[in-house]
C-alpha cells in the first residue's frame, strides 16, 4: 500500500474563508511566529492507519490529559512539502512516534507558500476520519490488551469512557417484523 | 530576572516561567536589545501579553512583527500556562479584543483550562457570536471543557444553526456526553 504525508489540523474552520493569512495563522504560526519546523505524519493509505494516528494524537496531549477527539478532516500533504525527515515525535504510541517526520522550511516564504498551495488544493486532500472510526480503533485495541492503550488509560481513565460511549454512533439497523396483521412495520430495535 | 534551578527564568513582569529553549531565547533577546540600545526584534508572548494588558499597545501588530522566525514560543503553551497560572489576565485579553482571530482561537481554547468555570464561560460564550468561524470553534473547544447544563444548551444550538460547517461539527462533538 502507497504512503502517504499527514498534516494533523488544529481548526477546522481554518480553510472556511479562503483567507490565506488566516489560514496560515491558525494551522502555521504559534505567538505570530512561523513554525520552520511542521511535525506530519508518514503512514499508508488505510483508514485504520489514519484512525490511530489521530486517536494516539489526542492520547498524546503534553499536558496528560486526554482529551475527546475532535470532528476534523487532515491534510494529506503527500507531494507539497519540499522536504521530510524522520524525527521521533513525543507520542506515547511507537507507531506515531516512528510515522514522525517534521519538515523544516528555510524561511516564512517557503512556509507560506507551502500554505497556499495547500490552502489551494485543500478540497482534494482532506481526509475524512470520525471519532466514531476512532473509537473503533482503540476498542479493538482495549479488547485485545494492548499494552500501550492499556498503560494509557491508567494514567487517564476517561479514554476508557470516551471510548466505550456509543453517542454519536449510528443506532441499529432497523428491522423489518411481522406485525401479526399482515403488514410490516419498522421497528428500531 | 528571578533565575530559576531549572535554566530559566522568571518573567519580571507577568510571574511566567521560562525554561528550557525559551529561557535561552529569552535571555539572547534581552541581550541584544540591552547591547543595542533599541528594542528587541522579537518579542516573547509573556512581554507582548503584558504590553496589552497594560493597555499600551496593540498586541495583535505585535504579534506580527514577531516574524524573525528565531522563536520557538508557542501561543497555546503559552496561553495554557496563562490559563492555569493567571487566569484573570488570560480572560483580560481575551475580552479586550485586540487578539487577531489566528490567535483569539488559541486562547479561547486555552480557556477550557481555566479552573473557574464561572469566571471563564460568561467570555467563551460571548465568543461565540464573533464574525470569525475559527474564533467561534476554539471557544466551542474551551466550552468542552466546561461542560453545564447551560454550556450544553448552547453547543446544542450552535451545533444546529452556526453558519460555518466546522463549528458545527466541533459543538456537536462538544455537546455529546462522554
Amino acid at each position: 500500500m502507497k504512503s502517504r504525508f499527514v498534516r494533523i489540523r488544529g481548526r477546522g474552520a481554518s480553510t472556511s474563508t479562503g483567507d490565506l493569512e488566516l489560514f496560515f495563522q491558525a494551522e502555521f504560526c504559534r505567538s505570530g511566529t512561523p513554525e520552520l519546523e511542521m511535525s506530519v505524519f508518514k503512514i499508508d493509505e488505510s483508514l485504520q492507519q489514519l484512525s490511530q494516528l489521530i486517536a494516539e494524537f489526542y492520547a498524546s496531549r503534553p499536558d496528560g490529559r486526554f482529551e475527546k477527539p475532535r470532528d476534523l478532516d487532515h491534510f494529506d500533504v503527500t507531494g507539497l512539502s519540499p522536504r521530510e525527515t524522520q524525527s521521533d515525535g513525543d507520542s506515547l504510541f511507537a507507531f506515531s512516534r516512528r510515522a514522525h517526520h517534521v519538515v523544516p522550511f528555510h524561511s516564512a516564504d517557503e512556509l507560506r507558500d507551502f500554505a497556499a498551495k495547500l490552502l489551494d488544493q485543500a478540497n482534494a486532500r482532506l481526509l475524512r476520519v470520525t471519532p466514531v472510526d476512532m473509537k473503533r480503533h482503540v476498542r479493538a485495541k482495549l479488547a485485545n490488551n494492548d499494552p500501550e492503550w492499556t498503560a494509557a488509560i491508567e494514567r487517564m481513565p476517561n479514554i476508557r469512557t470516551w471510548a466505550e460511549s456509543t453517542k454519536g454512533e449510528p443506532g441499529p439497523a432497523i428491522k423489518k417484523a411481522k406485525t401479526g396483521h399482515g403488514g410490516d412495520s419498522d421497528t428500531n430495535a | 530576572m528571578e533565575r530559576l534551578k531549572e535554566d530559566g527564568f522568571r518573567h519580571p513582569q507577568t510571574g511566567l516561567a521560562i525554561v528550557g529553549t525559551e529561557a535561552r531565547e529569552l535571555a539572547g533577546t534581552m541581550q541584544r536589545s540591552e547591547s543595542s540600545g533599541t528594542q528587541p526584534e522579537f518579542y516573547p508572548l509573556s512581554v507582548v501579553i503584558d504590553l496589552a494588558v497594560a493597555g499600551s499597545t496593540d498586541i495583535a501588530a505585535l504579534m506580527m512583527t514577531a516574524t524573525s522566525g528565531e522563536s520557538a514560543y508557542q501561543v497555546g503553551m503559552s496561553f495554557a500556562d496563562l490559563a492555569t497560572q493567571r487566569p484573570d489576565e488570560l480572560l483580560a485579553i481575551i475580552k479586550r479584543g485586540i487578539l487577531a482571530p489566528g490567535a483569539l482561537t488559541w486562547a479561547a481554547e486555552a480557556a477550557g483550562c481555566i479552573r473557574e468555570s464561572e469566571a471563564a464561560v460568561p467570555v467563551l460564550l460571548g465568543l461565540l457570536d464573533h464574525e470569525s468561524p475559527l474564533v467561534r470553534e476554539g471557544a466551542v473547544y474551551g466550552l468542552a471543557e466546561h461542560r453545564d447544563e447551560k454550556v450544553v444548551v448552547k453547543l446544542n444550538w450552535i451545533a444546529m444553526n452556526d453558519q460555518d460547517d466546522a463549528v458545527k461539527r466541533a459543538a456537536r462533538v462538544a455537546a455529546e456526553e462522554w
